[in-house]
């Protein structure tokens, strides 16, 4: 399978900040890849440098086989970039705008206007053509802002936090249109703080923290890869303290969370004749418990799981990525 | 029955207009900025054309009082306007979206510009029939009050052009007061009341139609490579770093043009004598003054940066990389080629304009250039300076600015040769006055070095950066199968 999108050792300092610190990894054709971190991990960053919107101090980019810092105009035919907010300008309607990104991008005549009503039928926004940019919904306004990237039908959609700010709604919307995209066999590189979000849509997924990639892999690798306890959440009647003081005195079980009228806490071991023990002990120190039961781990959890158990070198081998078809 | 498409309707402007003059153009016509000024200036002129048929009164007098509402919308409203182009794209983060479609940095803000030229012909062409009212019903000179519409508009394309350019400025305060200090005059003059009486008696009012008709003519020569420098010079400052390349270009032109003004420059009196025109000089000299310090100031602010794209271009061509690449690195070199041929071919036309000897012209030409390397050098020494100097330099230009005037108020103004040494804003006053050449020379000289060194120094390393990107480009086509 090709491979859409690749970074070798990509370096970017903002004076002292580096920002984006050799980061290597490749995107294969089709895809959709999440791109994980905190604010300020380097995301942006990184998207720039692919969108050749910005310059690496070192290291190579490449969109399609084609060098960011050698091909712009290349990559810029076949690239979709969306930014996490849209400028709204004011005076300007909703088909205007369309109207402009397409002229730029060189549609003339009747396929401009085709392009337009195209897009803003996929979109959803046939119905505010007319509309004042400044008078549309974020939900309205990301979806435009969709739309302007997809203008000239590109291969390779780089999208910086899309969902940010979104409501529910908009977000499930989002998640729709993102999923036809995919199907139409565009590669899609999106970035988001929303795990569970991605989770669902994402082949793999990409993890930056302080601007080194620090996991590579799908959904499933990072929930039972980080090797973290597994959490159980348990109810009692009476003082939740007298629980976390069991916590804390018996071996193999780690308070994680204090919740009301329980805690969640962790097993380390996944033996069910460690985890009968366990209740067992419990009921045994004269705990009244109500609820026992096993919860499904978090993405949230497994990767502040990794990021607290991970402190990796920065020449970490990254793991392969694994294709779209070996996805389950 | 189906709905048709909204998307039918896109055909109000043709395809071949640049889609940022469209875009711009469809907004500025909607919004108030233009709306207001079309407004006032018509209710103004109605008003005023009314009040002098009904009282009947003299018809220069009168004319005075009517420039004043077109020139301030021409001269003041309509540039003032160039200055918000860039700071909104930044505002709303658009600039990286458009920068991602078929338009480059050029295109954008020549579009801007484009836009506002447009709405300033919209406001020159509504005022043509004030014109013929006025000529038929008051008595106005035709052709000379159109010819001087003409001129204003040129004006105010310049001034339009020079306000998008600085529009890129970063800085608000900076960008604002560079603004002011381009506006600024126009608007003294207007409220002293200082355009009236140009117009009512001295200054165009003067001039007959022939003259009127050189002045035009020089205005739109004039105009037509500032536009096209001052866009592509702001240009440079918006691009994606590295990514594009109008320093080149725009070089090249500018070299061309300087040549031009200094062939015009040496033989002024064969013109003057072939084509019967007196005094040509001021308007060679004028121009060309204006057009070189366009280009030293464009040279020292050209942000560095290149890529291998850039280099490509410049693959077995060392001469042309040392002066001709983007970047304030090769533009200290070729802003002294630039000089060299400027301060050569108008020494003879400054003596004759001013009267001035040898030692007067080498100080003024020293000192003059001394105000535009000395803020470049120190630019290069703030933060941020030597990727784009372009926010430092005009930083530096008021901290110098802002010196002299306080030197001036500790010293006064004479009895200062001591302390004009300090700075190069003081030392140009030195260098006009009579008898003082020699210690402004002196000082000019040091504070020319001392900037070339700076620059010199700091410049080493975007040198050495083009060429191991140029070797990196030859490394790869090497490398790369045919």
């Amino acid at each position: 399978m090709s491979i859409a999108i690749a970074a070798e050792n990509l370096v970017r300092t903002f004076g002292p900040v580096r920002a984006v610190d050799n980061v290597s990894f490749e995107i294969p054709s089709g895809s959709v890849v999440g791109f994980i971190g905190a604010n300020g991990a380097g995301k942006t960053t990184t998207m720039r440098v692919l969108a050749t919107l910005d310059q690496p101090d070192s290291g190579r980019a490449f969109i399609n086989g084609h060098e960011t810092r050698v091909y712009p105009d290349k990559i810029r035919d076949v690239l979709g970039w969306m930014p996490d907010s849209y400028g709204a300008y004011a005076g300007m309607t909703v088909i205007e705008y369309l109207d402009f990104f397409a002229r730029a991008l060189g549609f003339t005549k009747a396929d401009r206007v085709a392009r337009v009503a195209d897009v803003m039928e996929f979109t959803g926004l046939t119905s505010l053509a007319e509309r004042y940019m400044n008078k549309l919904s974020k939900g309205q306004g990301q979806r435009l802002c969709l739309g302007r990237a997809l203008i000239h039908d590109p291969s390779v959609m780089i999208l910086d936090e899309p969902a940010a700010g979104l409501d529910p709604q908009a977000r499930v919307e989002l998640k729709r249109l993102i999923r036809i995209l995919s199907e139409e066999g565009k590669t899609i590189f999106i970035s988001s703080h929303i795990l569970a979000e991605l989770g669902e849509m994402c082949d793999s997924m990409l993890f930056i923290n302080n601007g080194s990639i620090i996991h590579h892999g799908s959904a499933e690798s990072l929930l039972h890869g980080s090797g973290a306890a597994i959490t159980y959440r348990v109810q009692i009647i009476g003082e939740t303290t007298q629980l976390s003081q069991w916590c804390d005195v018996t071996p193999g079980v780690s308070l994680l969370e204090e919740i009301k009228g329980g805690v969640r806490l962790g097993l380390e071991s996944e033996s069910p004749d460690d985890i009968a023990l366990a209740l067992q002990r419990m009921i045994g120190s004269g705990l009244k418990v109500t609820e026992f039961h096993r919860e499904a781990r978090k993405l949230e959890d497994a990767f502040i799981d990794m990021l607290q158990s991970q402190n990796l070198p920065p020449d970490m081998p990254i793991p392969p990525i694994p294709t779209p078809a070996a996805q389950p | 029955m189906t709905t048709p498409s909204p998307a039918n309707d896109l055909r109000d402007f043709p395809d071949w207009l640049s889609p940022a003059l469209v875009k711009d153009l469809r907004r500025g016509l909607k919004l108030k900025g233009f709306s207001f000024t079309f407004l006032a200036l018509i209710i103004a002129l109605t008003f005023l054309l009314a009040a002098t048929i009904l009282s009947g009164s003299g018809s220069a007098t009168v004319m005075g009082f009517v420039w004043i509402p077109v020139a301030l919308a021409l001269l003041v409203v309509q540039p003032t306007r160039g200055l918000s182009a860039i700071p909104e794209e930044r505002s709303l983060q658009t600039l990286p979206l458009i920068q991602l479609t078929r338009l480059n940095a050029f295109r954008i803000l020549f579009g801007k510009w484009s836009a506002l030229a447009f709405q300033t012909a919209l406001l020159t062409i509504a005022l043509v029939p004030y014109m013929v009212l006025g000529h038929f019903l008051g008595g106005f000179e035709f052709t000379q009050n159109v010819l001087i519409l003409l001129l204003l508009t040129g004006f105010s394309l310049i001034l339009t052009a020079v306000t998008v350019a600085l529009s890129v400025i970063k800085i608000a305060i900076v960008r604002t007061l560079m603004g002011l200090a381009v506006v600024g005059p126009f608007l003294l003059t207007l409220l002293s009341g200082g355009i009236s009486s140009i117009f009512r008696g001295g200054g165009f009012g003067m001039f007959d139609a022939s003259a009127l008709a050189g002045v035009l003519l020089v205005t739109i020569i004039l105009g037509t490579f500032m536009v096209f420098y001052l866009i592509s010079s702001g240009a440079s400052q918006i691009a994606i770093a590295g990514a594009e390349n109008h320093s080149t270009r725009r070089r090249l032109i500018a070299l061309g043009v300087i040549i031009l003004g200094g062939v015009l420059c040496v033989f002024a009196d064969n013109l003057e004598s072939a084509f019967g025109i007196a005094d040509l000089e001021p308007f060679i000299f004028i121009p060309y003054i204006l057009i070189i310090t366009a280009v030293v100031i464009d040279c020292v602010i050209d942000p560095a940066g290149s890529s291998l794209r850039i280099a490509k271009q410049f693959k077995g061509k060392r001469l042309a990389s040392a002066f001709l690449s983007p970047g304030w690195p090769s533009g200290w070199f070729f802003a002294i080629v630039a000089l060299l041929i400027f301060w050569i071919c108008s020494g003879l036309l400054f003596g004759e304009l001013t009267g001035a000897g040898a030692d007067e012209f080498i100080a003024a030409a020293l000192a003059g250039s001394a105000l535009v390397f000395v803020p470049g050098a120190i630019a290069l020494l703030l933060p941020k300076g030597r990727e784009a100097p372009l926010n430092s330099f005009f930083l530096a230009q008021l901290i110098c600015v802002v010196a002299a005037i306080l030197v001036a108020i500790v010293g006064g103004i004479s009895d200062l040769e001591g302390m004009f040494a300090l700075i190069p804003h003081s030392n140009i006053f030195l260098a006009m006055d009579n008898g003082e050449e020699e210690i402004s020379i002196f000082c000019s000289v040091l504070h020319l070095l001392a900037a070339f060194i700076i620059a010199l120094t700091c410049g080493a390393v975007y040198r050495s950066r083009l060429r191991a990107q140029i070797a990196e480009v030859v490394e790869i086509e090497r490398n790369t199968p045919a």
